[in-house]
């Protein structure tokens, strides 16, 4: 294989590429899905294809074709390099791309499996998921619906670059999704836990999936007691879960160094400055074993644990290699990419709030009105602005430092220069989340969390 | 026709196998896209995506398997994944078959040889006219980001009951986000314009009007909270609609209980103002076609008529299940483009909302005190089964004594969309715009919490 990666790179240089790689990748998946001790969906595919990249003049070019034979590599890089050059002809001289240098690697990344995802049979995953869907209808009459989503993918990826870098990358994944569906009278609740992880399907057991349903199921019965939120500014406590996403959508997309460059982002040219309250460290951190992590970007440059905020100072951008050399910087392997058929751009990894010292009842009890938020279904942000909105999939009120009545589904919206400053404590519990991270229509593996945190003056949208 | 001899040969090789029914499903897409950022073009690619995916069943127990390429040896592969899945599930009781061959209806505008030959030198010409025209319109532009996508797709479906089809389409799309800045004031806006043909389609109107709105959304400022009449721009209420709407409509979800509209069929449940209706033979509709992701006709559905709701949308399998015929509503839902890979579900084609006869500046001037969204955030964390939706006006401005009078610097709309639909409707506009596959004209609804 990498014989004919090293001719096909070769003939693009001979096109007139400056620089080419090309990345191959095959990867098994399997979906199912369950509803009521149902299997409505059993799905097993291989896909299998190669991406091909090329700067010419500075401008780039991409390819990806599902074929991978030398002629039809050959014939994609032949795409590639005409595209750029049609880029090429109207790029301003400033704006023409270069790329940071780094060292060349060779490397084999293994992923340590202990029950592999191919080995087990399809059968043994049917009745796993239908052990947890009955266990959610089980707990209470009232749940009258269940939705279970499990989904694995298990692969190779290669890569290898006109300059001499080659990597061969293990991919191994799973995670399931368990949603429980509460009625009474006429009002529903749904409640959606997951857990999942990088290596084999012991990273699923390992996440307790059994008391994951139970509670999936008794916090949806719970719910159906929830009453609308109020509306307004509120002093709210933000769970590990829900503060993770606080990281990721409104601190970390705005770090993203593409966005920087581009003048898209709110902390373009704060890099020093104190953005946020000394009690908010923020990293993205690709190191730790966790869902979100790779030992290589897929520009085969090394990743690393990155500092964005330090005692509310700003220090780091995440970088690839193209938005490196426009800041000057070393790259810190943030260029994903979702599969073959797409380019790496700058993503996050593990984006999560460095814990604090405060207890949970500390960070509670001179609260006299407030909003305790809990997990979430997910948010979005405009990074110019830096105007975000997330969900909480939970939330409470607070009364006079105590949790009272369930809220029905709410949302958090403000303006993330101002709420970082608006964090003014931190507690000391850590947990992080899995999930995917949508960006330029690429969806990626990525890790969030954090510890309890106490904010001030963050908009609900209740609808009382 | 590569992808329709697949689908043939993987049929008869299930048959061969001794499966009692087969389907085959095969798509190749080629899209070409210019990106724009900043003040320039970021990159130019093209992509093709392809692929068959299998669907057998045996005994009633149904597997599924797919795999992006067409040698025939993967797709035998793929036929004998899919019987080995259907062998570990217990049979489906509510199993009936897979659809028959009907006549298919004649559908208009899918498909223009002038976008499937488009250059991609026209194509980089396109977005730096969409730069330019967003530079002349607005001198504070700052940045912006974007694209120019054309789009050539085929499908094919052959299945053991008769069914072989196949048809092709083209899409081409462009779409401008400009950032304005004054001092440290930032403005955003947001255009786009999508079509089947290059004859319809408008690349500058949307690159002006993006621009426009983002230098009008400089100088925000802050509001009052409370209670308040909003008019919601088309890609507001699309939003609405395609996030929590469109699963609350399916015959699947109705079935199941999923939906506040399970067992409402003939009741009144929207106001009367509102007329929605599912059509997937919409002539040059984003998601128009013959026929569905499982080879049924395309039909036209009222969801709701004048208030009252009329029909829920079924694929084939819930269809038989509820003892209905199927509204042409199969998809095969993937965000990736690798339809393929994923068996068929229910899922709306078009969805359009049936314009009234009041123009925007109508509807604006009997409003003492409200707001206009033209983009609201977070729509997507929407939760379909109660309706409940508490998301960001974050392109909005001040509506006061029947003028736009000002961008708003940061409010939240919230609420239940089946009971803002029945109680709360004010106007419905009479100018639509088609956003992707959601047809609709802006709606006004009175007495709505905006959260500031």
């Amino acid at each position: 294989m990498k014989e004919m990666l090293e001719k096909t790179v070769e003939y693009a240089l001979k096109l007139g590429a400056d620089y080419a790689d090309i990345r191959v990748e095959k990867v098994a998946t399997r979906e199912i899905t369950a509803c009521k001790g149902i299997i409505e969906k059993a799905v097993s595919g291989v896909d299998s294809g190669a991406a091909m990249r090329v700067l010419v003049n500075g401008a780039w070019g991409y390819a990806s074709t599902s074929s991978i034979t030398l002629e039809s590599l050959k014939e994609s890089f032949e795409r590639a390099v005409k595209m750029a050059r049609v880029n090429s002809e109207k790029l301003p001289e400033h704006e023409r791309i270069k790329l940071a240098d780094v060292k060349n690697v060779e490397d084999t990344v293994r992923i340590k499996v202990r029950k592999s995802l191919n080995a087990m049979d399809i059968s043994e995953k049917i009745s796993f998921i239908l052990e947890v869907d009955k266990v959610i209808r089980d707990h209470s009459p009232k749940i009258v619906s269940t939705d279970i989503r499990y989904g694995d993918m298990v692969g190779k990826k290669i890569l290898l670059t006109s300059e001499g870098t080659f990597i061969v990358m293990d991919v191994s994944r799973a995670y399931i999704s368990m949603t429980a569906i509460a009625k009474e009278g006429a009002r529903i609740q749904s409640y959606r836990t997951r857990i999942g992880g990088k290596g084999g399907f012991e990273k699923i057991e390992r996440g307790d999936p059994v008391s994951e349903a139970k509670r999936a199921a008794s916090k949806a019965v719970e719910m159906l007691k929830a009453k609308p939120a109020p509306s307004g500014r509120f002093t709210v406590i933000a769970d590990p879960l829900h503060i993770g996403v606080f990281a990721h959508e409104a601190l970390g997309h705005a770090c993203e160094a593409d966005l920087v460059t581009s003048g898209q982002s709110i902390v373009a040219g704060k890099l020093g400055e104190q953005i946020g309250s000394e009690v908010v460290t923020i990293y993205d951190d690709s190191t730790v074993d966790f869902w979100g992590s790779e030992k290589y970007d897929d520009e085969g440059v090394p990743t690393r644990k990155r500092v964005l905020i330090e005692n509310g100072i700003l220090k780091e951008y995440i970088t690839n290699r193209e938005s490196a050399a426009k800041l000057g910087v070393e790259p810190n392997g943030g260029g994903r990419a979702m599969n073959y058929n797409y380019a790496p751009i700058v993503r996050m990894s593990n984006t999560y709030v460095a814990p604090g010292d405060y207890s949970f009842e500390e960070l509670i009890e001179d609260i006299k009105y407030g909003i305790y938020v809990k997990d979430s279904r997910g948010g979005q942000v405009d990074p110019a602005m830096g105007t975000f909105q997330f969900n909480a999939q939970e939330a409470y009120l607070i009364e006079k430092g105590e949790i009272t009545t369930p809220l029905l589904d709410v949302s958090l919206s403000g303006l993330t220069l101002e709420t970082l400053k608006n964090i003014d404590a931190v507690g000391k519990d850590l947990k992080l989340s899995i999930g995917f991270c949508g960006k330029g229509g690429q969806y990626v593996p990525v890790g969030t969390g954090g510890p309890h945190v106490r904010i001030k003056e963050v908009v609900v949208g209740g609808m009382r | 026709m590569r992808v329709l001899d697949a689908c043939k040969k993987a049929v008869k090789y299930a048959e061969q196998l001794g499966v009692d029914e087969c389907e085959a499903f095969a798509s190749y897409y080629k899209v070409t896209n210019i990106e724009i950022e900043k003040m320039h073009i970021k990159s130019a690619y093209t992509r093709s995506i392809g692929g068959i995916g299998v669907r057998v069943v045996k005994d009633r127990k149904v597997g599924f398997s797919y795999t992006n390429t067409v040698r025939m040896r993967n797709i035998k592969k793929a036929v004998e994944d899919a019987l080995s899945i259907a062998n570990t599930r217990k049979p489906d009781e509510r199993w009936k078959n897979l659809p028959s061959p009907e006549r298919y209806p004649v559908v208009r505008k899918l498909y223009d040889k002038g976008v499937k030959s488009l250059e991609s030198d026209r194509l980089v010409e396109m977005a730096l006219e969409m730069i330019d025209t967003a530079k002349d319109v607005n001198k504070k532009v700052a940045s912006m980001s974007g694209s120019v996508v054309a789009g050539y797709s085929v499908k094919a479906i052959v299945n053991s009951q008769g069914i072989e089809c196949i048809d092709r389409g083209t899409v081409i799309g462009g779409g401008l986000y400009v950032i304005s800045r004054d001092g440290g004031d930032v403005g955003v806006g947001y255009d786009f314009d999508v079509k089947r043909t290059l004859r319809e389609f408008d690349h500058i109107e949307p690159s002006k009007s993006a621009s426009e709105i983002s230098m009008k959304h400089l100088g925000k400022r802050k509001i009052e909270g409370g209670k308040m009449t909003i008019v919601l721009h088309p890609f507001a209420v699309a939003d609405l609609l395609s996030n929590i709407f469109a699963p609350e409509i399916q015959g699947d979800r109705a079935y199941k209980k999923q939906t506040p509209y399970a067992d409402r069929i003939g009741e009144k449940v929207a106001s009367g103002k509102l007329t929605i209706i599912d059509d997937g033979t919409y002539s040059g509709g984003y998601a128009s076609a013959k026929f569905d992701a499982e080879g049924v006709p395309t039909k036209r559905t009222v969801i709701i008529s004048r208030g009252r709701l009329m029909n829920f949308i079924y694929n084939s399998y819930w269809a038989n299940v509820v003892g209905k015929e199927s509204t042409g509503n199969a998809v095969r839902k993937t965000a990736l483009g690798n339809d393929y890979s994923v068996e068929p579900t229910v899922g709306i084609s078009n969805l359009i909302v049936k314009p009234s006869k009041y123009s925007l500046d109508e509807m604006i001037s009997d409003i003492k005190n409200g707001l206009y969204c033209i983009t609201l955030l977070g729509s997507h964390t929407a939760n379909p089964e109660t309706g409940t939706f508490s998301v960001v006006a974050y392109v909005a401005f001040k509506i006061e004594n029947g003028e736009i009078a000002y961008p708003v610097k940061q409010a939240m709309i919230a609420g239940k969309l089946p009971e803002l639909l029945l109680k709360n409707v004010d106007v419905v506009g009479s100018e639509v715009r088609m956003v992707y596959n959601v047809i609709t004209p802006h709606i006004s609804f009175r007495n709505v919490t905006v959260s500031c």
